[in-house]
């Protein structure tokens, strides 16, 4: 492993100011469940670490028309706390699913969009929710909406300085059930793949739909052609039937050393269909008016 | 023996508290003054020539104090058959070959001079598994064999073959046949403490060496061998053996690092330290076998086994370890689980230029069930039996000899069958939860229970010491590894001595200290050393009474008399009635020694510690010791016929699972899982129980998601985020453990070993309760969701088919 400095800025303006100062041979540290096991390997090899831990305006939770929350918001607390679990359960289920408690204790919100792993758990529900990101960097601040964060494969929309400060999610309109499953190996891993679905519904007809599915492209994934086959419909067993096949004809899984493509595509649209049907009946509990 | 006191009832760890707080001390927490740090340059390739290795660059790197390669050290020879080598010349055969290694003043600098050290290779065609190593025109692994003389093929001259009776006539004669090949993937032990040693050199080249290992006694001896080679012939080895986070087989071998440790001790007169990352300890360290079965199995009309025809290729790698050896345990139950009159066994066993395997918890068992085990309810079901009864038919019983001269004495095999199926609601769900893609299924195990003589001598030797407080040292040469060891023979000290289990103290890890012991395996570290025990403590008590006949009574007299002084008006009782006992007349329980007919008298008795001191503190005073050694009553296989009763007990076991197929998903979830293992006695009943779950677990990570995935002889997930083994989250089911106590009367308190069994079963009871449930048989482990969904896509493609051309055919009619 490469030695490295280690700063621990207050503010963002100082820690824009050291990543400059490497120019282009800092990296940012947040939870570091990610970077560090990267410098470790030897895949990552920044001359410093530049910490945001220690920077007050990265956290916290604000309710306005919806919810604001900052990127240092631990996963722990997207897990735990009711703020999130009460409206947005999607999120809160991704957050409980992620790694294992100990990783979950350090890693952040921030830290997992930033780091921008097809896998990432945090990343479905928050494309359902189509979020929006708050970048900062030296030149100021601009909104992104989630779904055109993601780039590549550890790639964002973000410059060299720029980070997430905050993460703004809508409040869910009436008769809105969301739902995120998750795909491993064995309970605490690294996903297959996963999915979310967000569903507004209205007299058993579907107004809106969103579904994102994750480590089955080069980005976490809106399914916008599946959702426009259901928006405006009822979504009964016979619709419901179609969507294996449509979510794997929007899909690009690959075959890596974990499972294989076929394998990826086959059950992402069991997850998908499965996600829609636990959304329906988060809208109806029960779920009775839909699968009268 | 009178009632026991502590077998059998639950008794906290010694060894647990500081396990559990972090206060134990692991090779990878020791320092030694003025330690460096060693590193290993590894192969980039499975198969090359060596055609130069430039050390210039990493020799110049401030900090670097020794850079060693097979050109400028001494050729010491290693492995069960001494065809591998400590650093490697002229070529390398698999991927983690040592080619060279440096001594740092830190890990850091050792790191980066390995980058340093630039070899050129000539890559040359390998072979990845045993069909391409087999064909005729393979490339050959090696040229030549230990001895100098050229080799021909890539079989590894280590042939096990048995036979009994007549399998062709008993294949014509069956009523039912079934044969299938299963297959078994390699696997790695996955320690949570990783492997490393620290060497040194005094100044007379003697050698210490802290190093993770479970056989001390034979490693002492495979490194004399290399002070032999580098030139120090008579010089002694000292092994100290420190806490160990798990060691599940891998330290049944010496290790080429452990020699490159030496080496670079001996260059640089300073103690050097090597301890493997993750990414090491999976790289280089050796998996369990891989293998592939050809199995056939026959029964008669009413059900029973005629006979068992097993044919086993083993990947080798590309050098030999004691893993080559397990083929002897495979052979316990192919031959003789169930009685079976006609058996045929054979193995080839071949050199790739994969990673080189060793040995595992089960040592070729868990491969060898998984064969049989799923092969017994393919023919139970053939012969249109159930698997229950069907084993219940052909179940081994107490006091037979197998045809391979196995002598089982006790055997609870049918208790533990019964056991499993009442725990699973056998008759009410076998069979029965196809519409719910749910299943039941089981499966057994026979493994030895009364340690194996796999070496010359199979003893263990133990030093008993007591001191001036009463407290007793008990020195062994086994091994505490995580699975008790210290806490079964404190237990067994203090009961057979007659002291509590608070004053026993286990001493092991030191070969200067320790006495010989041939090493921790094969379920035999309590049997053994148990037993040693119970010898060593008949001479301690047998020493006790005689020091009381001497001085008891005098120490009682003393005592009364005090007690007059300071109490007044207690009238001591008159003693003339006790007379003067021998030594046999007395007996000592909860650390007092006291008169055997007059056990409950308060008056009569005498603290162990005050009659030790009594002994001790006089002109020419005596302390106690004694030691004892222990050799089961058993014998080596004979190497032609491999007949011989290699264990002086065996164990039974059978496992069993309900389980839910995602039919979608092909995903497997364990609903309920039951085990029942013939133990012969619950020492522990917390720490046998602590056994078992474990193994269940490690067996369920062998059943459904363990897997060491290589390419062209390359490690593909050399790390635990893609090499998965089970974690809490994943055990949300209930686990039932039933401990048949059979008493057998060659075991300590009549114990048999149970430190393998209960991973052996594991797989086949999942893939047997698989097929309940949906009706696929996986026949390759893990039994992975993609694989039981392509298996269940088969099965509907079938059923399809075979409708459709049953419509057809009515078409025509």
């Amino acid at each position: 492993m490469k030695k490295f400095d280690y700063h621990r800025p207050q503010t963002l303006k100082e820690a824009f100011r050291l990543m400059e100062k490497y120019k282009g041979r800092a990296r940012y540290i947040a939870g570091g469940t990610d970077i560090i096991v990267r410098v470790k390997k030897g895949v990552a090899q920044p001359d410093a670490l530049v910490s945001l831990r220690g920077i007050n305006e990265l956290r916290g939770v604000e309710r306005g028309r919806g919810l604001t929350f900052g990127s240092m918001t631990l996963v722990r607390e997207l897990e735990s706390d009711p703020v999130f679990s009460t409206d947005f359960p999607a999120l809160a289920r991704a957050a409980a699913v992620l790694a294992s408690p100990q990783i979950r204790n350090v890693a952040t919100v921030g830290g997992n969009l930033a780091n921008a792993a097809p896998s990432a758990d945090c990343a479905p529900p928050l494309l359902t929710l189509e979020a929006q990101l708050t970048l900062e960097g030296p030149g100021g601040k601009r909104e992104v909406s989630i779904d055109e964060f993601f780039q590549g494969p550890g790639r964002t929309c973000c410059d060299a300085i720029e980070i997430i400060t905050r993460i703004t999610v809508p409040a869910p309109a009436n008769k809105t059930g969301m739902a995120f499953l998750k795909t491993g190996r064995v309970n605490q891993d690294i996903a297959l793949a996963n999915a979310a679905a967000l569903l507004v519904m209205e007299n058993s007809v579907c107004r809106k739909c969103r579904l994102a599915v994750g480590a089955v492209a080069p980005v976490p994934l809106r399914l916008k052609t599946v959702e426009s086959a259901i928006e405006g419909r009822k979504i009964d067993d016979e619709l419901l039937g179609q969507i294996g096949a449509m979510v794997e004809h929007e899909i690009s899984p690959i075959t890596d050393v974990r499972t294989t493509e076929d394998y990826r595509r086959v059950v992402t649209g069991v997850m998908v269909g499965r996600a829609i049907r636990q959304a329906l009946q988060n809208v109806y509990p029960g779920g009775q008016e839909v699968f009268r | 023996m009178s009632e026991l006191q502590f077998i059998g009832k639950n008794h906290s760890r010694p060894d647990g508290p500081d396990k559990a707080a972090g206060k134990a001390l692991y090779i990878h927490d020791l320092v030694r003054p003025g330690m460096l740090y060693g590193k290993i340059k590894f192969s980039e390739y499975a198969h090359a020539a060596i055609k130069h290795i430039d050390t210039s660059r990493a020799e110049k790197l401030p900090g670097v104090r020794a850079v060693i390669t097979a050109y400028n050290t001494p050729e010491i020879r290693i492995g069960f058959i001494k065809d591998n080598f400590a650093l490697k010349k002229d070529k390398v055969r698999q991927f983690r070959d040592e080619v060279a290694a440096v001594a740092a003043v830190d890990p850091e600098t050792a790191a980066e001079a390995v980058d340093l050290i630039e070899v050129e290779y000539e890559e040359l065609p390998g072979v990845f598994s045993p069909d391409e190593a087999l064909r005729a025109d393979a490339p050959l692994i090696h040229e030549f064999d230990s001895r100098g003389r050229p080799k021909k093929d890539n079989l590894v001259p280590v042939p096990w073959n048995f036979t009994a009776g007549d399998v062709e006539k008993a294949k014509q004669l069956s009523a039912v046949v079934v044969e299938d090949d299963f297959d078994t993937p390699l696997v790695q032990q996955s320690c949570m403490g990783t492997a490393g040693c620290i060497a040194e050199f005094d100044l007379m080249n003697n050698l210490l060496i802290h190093t993770k290992t479970q056989i001390p006694f034979l490693a002492q001896n495979d490194f004399n061998a290399a002070l032999t080679a580098m030139g120090l012939k008579g010089r002694s080895t000292r092994v100290i053996v420190p806490a160990i986070g798990g060691s599940f087989g891998s330290g049944l071998d010496t290790h080429a690092y452990e020699y490159i440790a030496i080496l670079l001790a001996y260059t640089t007169g300073k103690p050097v330290k090597i301890v493997f990352n993750r990414h090491e300890e999976f790289t280089a360290l050796s998996p369990r076998q891989a293998t592939r079965t050809h199995i056939i199995q026959g029964c008669d009309a009413n059900g029973r086994l005629t006979f068992r025809d097993v044919r086993m290729v083993l990947d080798n790698g590309a050098y030999t370890s004691w893993g080559a050896t397990t083929p002897s345990v495979m052979m316990l139950p192919i031959s003789s689980i169930y009685r079976v009159p006609n058996v045929f066994y054979q193995t080839t066993i071949v050199y790739t230029n994969n990673t080189y395997c060793q040995a595992m918890r089960g040592y070729g068992n868990p491969q060898a069930a998984w064969a049989i085990e799923s092969n017994m309810d393919q023919l139970a079901e053939k012969a249109g039996i159930d698997p229950y009864e069907f084993r219940m038919i052909n179940a081994n019983v107490p006091n037979e000899t197998t045809p391979m001269g196995l002598n089982i004495t006790t055997c609870g095999f049918s208790d533990c069958l019964q056991s499993v199926a009442r725990e699973l609601d056998w008759r009410e769900k076998r069979g029965k939860g196809r519409s719910r893609a749910r299943g039941v299924g089981m499966a057994s195990l026979f493994h030895v229970g009364g340690a194996a003589r796999v070496y010359r001598s199979d003893g263990t030797g133990v030093i008993m010491k007591l001191d001036d407080f009463g407290n007793v040292s008990i020195s062994s040469g086994g091994i505490e590894m995580g699975q008790g060891f210290t806490a079964a023979l404190t237990a067994a000290t203090a009961e057979a001595l007659g002291v509590s289990p608070d004053r026993v103290t286990v001493i092991t890890g030191d070969t200067a200290i320790c006495p010989w012991d041939v090493g921790t395996h094969a379920s035999r570290g309590a049997f053994t050393a148990c037993n040693a025990a119970i010898l060593a403590a008949d001479k301690a008590r047998q020493k006790i009474f005689e020091l009381a006949a001497e001085h008891f009574m005098a120490r009682v007299s003393a005592n009364l008399e005090r007690r007059m002084k300071k109490q007044q008006g207690f009238q001591a009782p008159n003693l003339d009635a006790v007379g003067n006992p021998t030594a046999s007349d007395f007996d000592l329980r909860q650390n007092f020694v006291f008169l055997k007919d007059r056990p409950d008298d308060p008056l009569l008795r005498v603290p162990l510690d005050e009659l030790l001191r009594e002994a001790h503190y006089r002109q020419q005073g005596t302390i106690i010791v004694t030691e004892a050694f222990y050799d089961p009553c058993h014998e080596m296989l004979d190497p032609k016929t491999c007949r011989g009763n290699i264990s002086a007990a065996y164990v039974f076991g059978v496992q069993g699972a309900e389980v839910e197929v995602d039919e979608e998903t092909g995903k497997v979830t364990v609903l309920k899982f039951a085990a029942a293992h013939d133990v012969g006695k619950v020492l522990n009943p917390q720490t046998l129980k602590g056994q078992i779950y474990g193994a269940i677990v490690q067996g369920l990570g062998y059943a459904l998601c363990e897997e060491y995935k290589a390419h062209r002889g390359k490690n593909l997930n050399p790390n635990f985020l893609d090499y998965k083994i089970l974690s809490a989250p994943d055990v949300d089911f209930p686990i039932h453990v039933e401990c048949i106590e059979t008493d057998d009367r060659q075991g300590p308190f009549g114990a048999k070993g149970v430190g393998e069994p209960g991973l052996v079963p594991t797989a086949p009871a999942i893939a047997n309760a698989v097929y309940d449930a949906v009706g696929v048989r996986i026949k390759s482990l893990p039994i992975t969701p993609e694989k039981v969904l392509a298996a269940l896509r088969e099965r509907k493609n079938k059923i399809a088919k075979e409708a459709e051309a049953a419509k057809g055919g009515s078409n025509v009619r």
